[in-house]
């Protein structure tokens, strides 16, 4: 059989073969190699992760009305952190495919905005923008590849300016009910985090979205009533939700035909306070929620809920409603429950009370320690012109030639009495070292070696330096050892030994 | 909140010294003297005259090197008295 070094590939044959004939037991056996039971064990739990819901499998396909398999991808990566605000969203349609889109808060009135459409495995990019100002003018209509599997056109109006107390703005397709030549269904989420306006003290830390839609089995044009049949829900964390930065997140969706109600809560742990689990999960458990059931105290940020429809032939039609819940209100959350179970809420509003309470106990404000700190900062900044240390800097700002300490050399002028009365006209001569110092050095530096062009600080300078060291050097040693101390020194030591 | 509270005690006290104690920005005058005019114009001649004949720069940075090491034995004498490891 084969030994224990044999290649991987025999090994593999080996073993196969081995499960064919059912000894399963041998096959493992034979298997000594380490990396073949990791990648066993990893694949179980791999697979265990699967199948348990906590990894997807695939990416999630939406199937329209047509027919016509559409992958969406959910996550889209702002493309740039510019002002130019760059999207990035990927979709795949049939040709002549139309993603009919709007923005809503025109955040985009004179900006560029540069999409990146992705069909199949080619990325197609362009600026574009949305509204008929500079610099894209002309149209409010823009197409970014009109060719079989891209993103063809976007269509925007744009409702206003920009404002810096919005937190979350929506992109909803456009009302193009009068199209009539759209092959697909297609919606487009965006969101606007406008974080530079925020107070610090509440940092947005995730970004929950639920798309909430039901295909209705005759379409009208019109508001629907009936209940939402499925859910949409989607959740992001942690991006681009950095204070410094203008945050942006966009992401799109394909949908089917039919009624939505769309609504987006931005949260803000305050303070980076991170909502905890019901205990592991096990009141959850209890009452048979998800596992990521998850409980705290937050601040919303803003919550938006919009209503909306899209048509059988795969436009949007409809109206939008509208509702906000004003910045910075404190919300408790318990995550993942929408009920109304009084034991549910209080199970995840005790622990948060509790845990909070602790937390705010020994773990400290973030502003208040870094305002803290800034302030600490600046005095530390001002302490070095305090009494008596702004003497020290002074001196060390003199000696270091910082200050406007570069005089030159005093002139001394001497009169000469010209003959033995003291009538007689007098003479004088004025000897300026400056200028003497000057020209000798300046005399020393024109002077070069004729073969290697060195001036003589260049041939002695390092001459002179290192003897200057070796002094310093040898006068310290022998201060240390005393060699060099006189006899009475030395004498008048030894009574403290 | 503890650790905020002691933060904020080291921010009041260190507040407390850089507000009360005064700004000094030059050397002061003694008995007439204007010492910080004066050192200012003998350090500018000298680097004038440093500028001019490199090897006294080079002489004057060894000469302060060695007055460092005489300030420091005489500090770690002051502060460790007779079980300095300079001596006494």
């Amino acid at each position: 059989m084969y030994a224990t070094s044999a290649k991987p590939f025999q090994q593999y044959n080996y073993i196969m073969a081995t499960f064919l004939g059912n000894n399963w037991k041998k096959a493992w056996k034979r298997a000594s190699g380490v990396r073949f039971k990791v990648v066993a064990i990893f694949v179980v739990i791999l697979c265990s992760f699967v199948f348990s819901g906590k990894v997807n499998a695939s990416t999630i396909v939406y199937t329209s009305p047509q027919g016509t398999t559409l992958d969406v991808d959910g996550v889209i990566t702002p493309a740039g952190t510019d002002s130019a605000m760059h999207y990035a969203f990927s979709g795949r349609g049939t040709s002549g495919s139309v993603i009919p889109m709007s923005y809503y808060g025109g955040l985009w009135n004179t900006l560029p905005v540069s999409f990146y459409g992705m069909a199949s495995s080619t990325y197609e990019t362009g600026t574009f923008c949305f509204s008929s100002g500079s610099p894209c003018s002309g149209t409010t209509t823009w197409e970014i590849n009109p060719v079989a599997n891209k993103i063809l056109s976007i269509n925007g109006v744009s409702t206003g300016a920009s404002s810096t107390i919005t937190h979350i703005t929506l992109i909803t397709p456009a009302d193009n009910n009068a199209t009539t030549s759209l092959a697909t269904t297609s919606f487009m989420v965006g969101y606007y985090i406008n974080t530079a306006s925020t107070s610090p003290a509440y940092i947005p830390t995730s970004l929950v979205y639920t798309i909430k839609y039901q295909t209705p089995a005759s379409w009208s044009y019109g508001t629907y009533t009936g209940a939402h049949t499925s859910t949409v829900t989607r959740t992001v964390s942690g991006v681009n939700l950095d204070l410094d930065n203008t945050g942006l997140d966009i992401q799109n969706i394909l949908l089917p035909a039919g009624a939505y109600t769309w609504s987006a809560s931005l949260v803000s742990t305050s303070s980076g306070m991170t909502a905890s689990t019901c205990f592991g999960g096990v009141f959850c458990s209890w009452y048979g929620q998800d596992p990521q059931f998850t409980v705290g105290t937050t601040t919303l940020f803003q919550s938006e809920t919009r209503t909306f429809y899209i048509g059988n032939s795969g436009y949007y039609t409809g109206t939008s409603t509208a509702s906000s819940t004003p910045t910075g209100d404190a919300v408790t959350f318990c995550e993942g429950y929408s009920g109304t179970d009084v034991i549910v809420k209080t199970l995840c509003i005790i622990p948060n009370v509790i845990t909070g309470a602790l937390r705010w106990m020994f773990i400290p404000d973030t502003v208040a320690v870094m305002g803290n700190l800034a302030t600490i900062q600046g005095d530390i900044t001002n302490m070095k012109n305090i009494f008596p240390l702004g003497y020290v800097q002074r001196l060390s700002d003199i000696f270091s030639a910082t200050t406007t300490s570069t005089s030159s050399l005093p002139v001394v002028t001497a009169v000469f009495q010209i003959g033995g009365n003291a009538d007689m006209s007098t003479t004088s001569l004025t000897f300026d070292f400056g200028d003497m110092i000057a020209g000798g050095g300046t005399l020393l530096q024109s002077i070069h070696d004729p073969i290697n062009n060195k001036t003589p600080r260049d041939v002695f300078e390092p001459l002179v330096q290192l003897s200057l060291a070796l002094t310093i050097m040898l006068t310290i040693l022998s201060d240390i050892m005393g060699t060099h101390k006189h006899q009475q020194d030395t004498a008048s030591n030894k009574k403290y030994v | 909140m503890i650790i905020s509270t002691i933060l904020d005690l080291i921010t009041f006290f260190v507040s407390i010294i850089t507000h009360l104690l005064p700004t000094v920005t030059t050397l002061p005058n003694i008995a007439g003297f204007n010492i910080d005019s004066a050192l200012v114009s003998g350090v500018g001649q000298l680097n004038q005259f440093t500028n001019a004949f490199w090897p006294i720069a080079d002489m004057l940075f060894a000469f302060f090197a060695l007055v460092s090491y005489y300030i420091l034995k005489k500090i770690a004498i002051l502060i460790l008295g007779s079980r300095s490891p300079a001596g006494n």
